[in-house]
């Protein structure tokens, strides 16, 4: 197995609420190899984001407790970093693409103000040197007429042209590791295809790794290399994406492809797994998705499985693997 | 933007001849008769009937008002019952002194109240924030003469640093002459190099514009703190983090241009209100400003006084307003597409 790029163990995040602490992630472990795209799969609430963000260490400082660790980045612990240490790296060495591409532009700027100027900082050149490469970096990713876009203000522009304006930022200081954190969920059906394409295409003329994050399997199908299930903050299946889709280890991850949508199908028609809550509620003892899960026996009640290998390069965390 | 700026310029227009109309009934049904003012209270029925011919009182009222509107746009504004000048002769003798404590009172409040809300947003329910919010709230609720009184007898009455009142020393104002070009001591002084009378009028200015400055302070700083705290939780806030901008770029440019707006808002009418609306603040520092000359004319049923004072403040209102929407269309270009 080559050298991980990004290696997370023993990560635990909980935040601060109103009504006492809430255990958002807890991986035991999860590994993003060099230049490979990981599907990271799980509903909506399963910590999917909050890992992305614990990685960047964006979250709340004030609300969020991060515990255990490490998480290395090209074998740096990126914990121990300090605040200025992790500017230099945020949209340099890790990018991020955002959910919504209409939120993710500020809308009173020019989109040519953010990208230049990141491009400017990053690379260390002039904002005129900086003008071309983000010019450059709009027609990576097969936008029309750079130049008009530069100076269009987001409202101007539509939901895919914004999305690529935001994967040509990330992509525009050619970074190690890239999460996309449900970049085409906010697209309509034709656009998230194209950006998917676009993706794709991407892939081949860029050395980054990519995290995938979506809570639609089906999304992932054709571009990811190797996937990760996340169930109530833990990774509870990790594999290549053929065995992840053809022989599922874990239950949830069984549950998952039942219900990936078929095209055409809107999402309130899906076919919700049973007992689901937005806010995962864990039991004391045994495994977290014991309650929910049809396997289930006396055991799964007791003890917490941990990620255990199933074939080559699949894990599972389950007490009655398939 | 020309189509949008047109259609608010219309807009002020028609709000501008609102007000006209309004004020001008309501100074008529006022149950004192100027005419009598006029001529004094020792004149005999005729004197009384002459000047009432002579101010067109007798007319219909709609031909008042037609009068009245046809000289207000050639710049007769009517003659004071009070002063028994023009009008408009008044106002330039008073303005000069109002602009200059009302300018110069918002410039303070903005150049503290703004950063301090950012400031405040950015450190939310931390230490500085608390003392922000003391702070504002006091500057909005202590009464206007209290916070007067108080600096006085600090500074003035306690550790004699500054002036109790007026704009000039007496005997300044007498051994260096001021050349009038604006009208303003401050203003003249500068342009003219007459460095002596600029600092003593400066010394003079401080008090009242500190004054001035409270109430529009604590309203500026709740107002940006607020709107900064909404901006800060949008998404392409989280996005400029994830791309490495600094803490302070984010907060005074990507966040501050989105949430100032509604501060443009407060201080363009703040300005307006202040401008006649700060007698007491006049008469504590016996400062001869516009609200002095007002609170004189309403005293005195002084209509065409109180009508003068009464339109320039709408032409200051109609103006920031409009001033304000070239603002807000320059901070957010979603306001011309609209
Ligand atoms: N700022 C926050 N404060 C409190 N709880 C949070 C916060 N952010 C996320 N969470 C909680 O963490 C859990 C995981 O959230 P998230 O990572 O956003 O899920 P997703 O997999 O849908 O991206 C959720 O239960 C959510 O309620
Ligand atoms: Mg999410």
């Amino acid at each position: 197995m080559p050298e991980a790029i990004l290696e997370i163990r023993d990560l635990k995040v909980s935040f601060r609420t109103f009504s006492g602490r809430v255990q958002a992630v807890d991986i035991q472990s999860l590994a993003v190899l060099p230049q490979e795209i990981l599907g990271l799969v799980g509903e909506t609430g399963s910590g999917k984001s909050v890992t992305a963000s614990t990685v960047l260490r964006l979250l709340p400082e004030r609300k969020a407790i991060v515990e255990g660790g490490p998480v290395l980045f090209k074998g740096q612990d990126l914990l121990a970093k300090t605040e200025a240490e992790m500017r230099k790296i945020r949209g340099r060495e890790i990018a991020m693409i955002f959910q919504d591409p209409m939120s993710s532009l500020n809308p009173v700027f020019t989109v040519g103000e953010p990208l230049t100027r990141i491009i400017a900082i990053h690379q260390g050149v002039s904002l005129k040197e900086a003008r071309e490469r983000a010019l450059a970096a709009l027609g990576r990713v097969r936008l029309p007429n750079p130049d008009k876009i530069l100076g269009s203000y987001p409202h101007e522009l539509s939901g895919g042209m914004r999305q690529r304006v935001m994967i040509g930022m990330a992509l525009s200081s050619n970074p190690d590791l890239l999460f996309a954190d449900e970049p085409t969920t906010a697209l309509d059906v034709t656009i998230q295809a194209q950006i998917l394409r676009l993706i794709d295409d991407l892939r081949h003329e860029i050395k980054a790794s990519i995290v995938f994050i979506t809570h639609n399997l089906g999304v992932i199908a054709k571009v990811s290399d190797r996937v990760a299930v996340m169930y109530a903050g833990n990774v509870i299946e990790v594999g290549p994406t053929r065995d992840i889709f053809h022989r599922p280890a874990h239950p949830y991850t069984g549950l998952l492809l039942k219900a990936i949508p078929r095209l055409g199908e809107t999402r309130d028609k899906l076919p919700v797994i049973e007992g689901a809550v937005p806010v995962i509620r864990r039991p004391e003892t045994g495994c977290y998705f014991h309650p929910r899960c049809p396997r289930r026996d006396d055991a799964c009640r007791e003890a917490r499985p941990v990620l255990a290998p199933i074939g080559p390069g699949h894990y599972a965390a389950c007490g009655k693997p398939a | 933007m020309r189509t949008y700026l047109i259609r608010r310029l219309l807009l002020g227009v028609l709000v501008f001849l609102g007000l006209t109309l309004v004020t001008f009934f309501i100074a008529r049904v006022v149950p004192s008769d100027p005419a009598a003012r006029w001529v004094g209270p020792r004149a005999t029925v005729e004197q009384i009937a002459r000047a009432r011919a002579k101010l067109g009182l007798d007319k219909p009222i709609h031909v008042q008002y037609g009068r009245y509107m046809a000289d207000l746009v050639q710049g007769d504004w009517g003659t004071s019952i009070v002063t028994h000048q023009p009008v408009l002769r008044d106002i330039k003798t008073y303005l000069p002194a109002s602009l200059e404590l009302t300018i110069s009172g918002m410039i303070l409040a903005v150049i503290v109240g703004i950063p301090l809300g950012v400031i405040s947003a950015a450190h939310k329910d931390r230490a500085v924030d608390h003392l922000s919010r003391a702070f504002s709230i006091g500057a909005v609720s202590l009464p206007t003469f209290w916070v007067a009184m108080v600096l006085q007898l600090v500074f003035f009455g306690y550790l004699r640093l500054l002036p109790v009142g007026g704009e000039l020393d007496l005997a300044i104002k007498l051994a260096y002459p001021v050349h009038q070009i604006t009208g303003s001591y401050l203003v003249d002084s500068l342009i003219t190099g007459n460095w002596v009378v600029f600092a003593n009028a400066l010394l003079h200015l401080i008090l009242p514009a500190v004054t001035l400055a409270a109430y529009p302070l604590g309203l500026i700083t709740r107002m940006t703190r607020s709107s900064m705290l909404e901006v800060l939780n949008e998404d392409y806030i989280r996005v400029a983090r994830a791309y490495g901008m600094t803490e302070r770029r984010i907060t005074y440019l990507y966040a501050l241009k989105n949430a100032i707006g509604p501060t443009v808002t407060v201080i363009a009418l703040t300005v307006a209100y202040s401008l006649a609306g700060t007698f007491l603040i006049e008469a504590v520092f016996n400062w001869p400003g516009l609200g002095h000359y007002a609170a004189d004319a309403v005293l005195a049923a002084d209509y065409p006084a109180i009508m003068g004072v009464t339109i320039l403040v709408a032409i200051f209102y109609v103006a920031l307003n409009l001033a304000v929407d070239v603002v807000q269309a320059i901070l957010d270009p979603r306001i011309k597409a609209a």
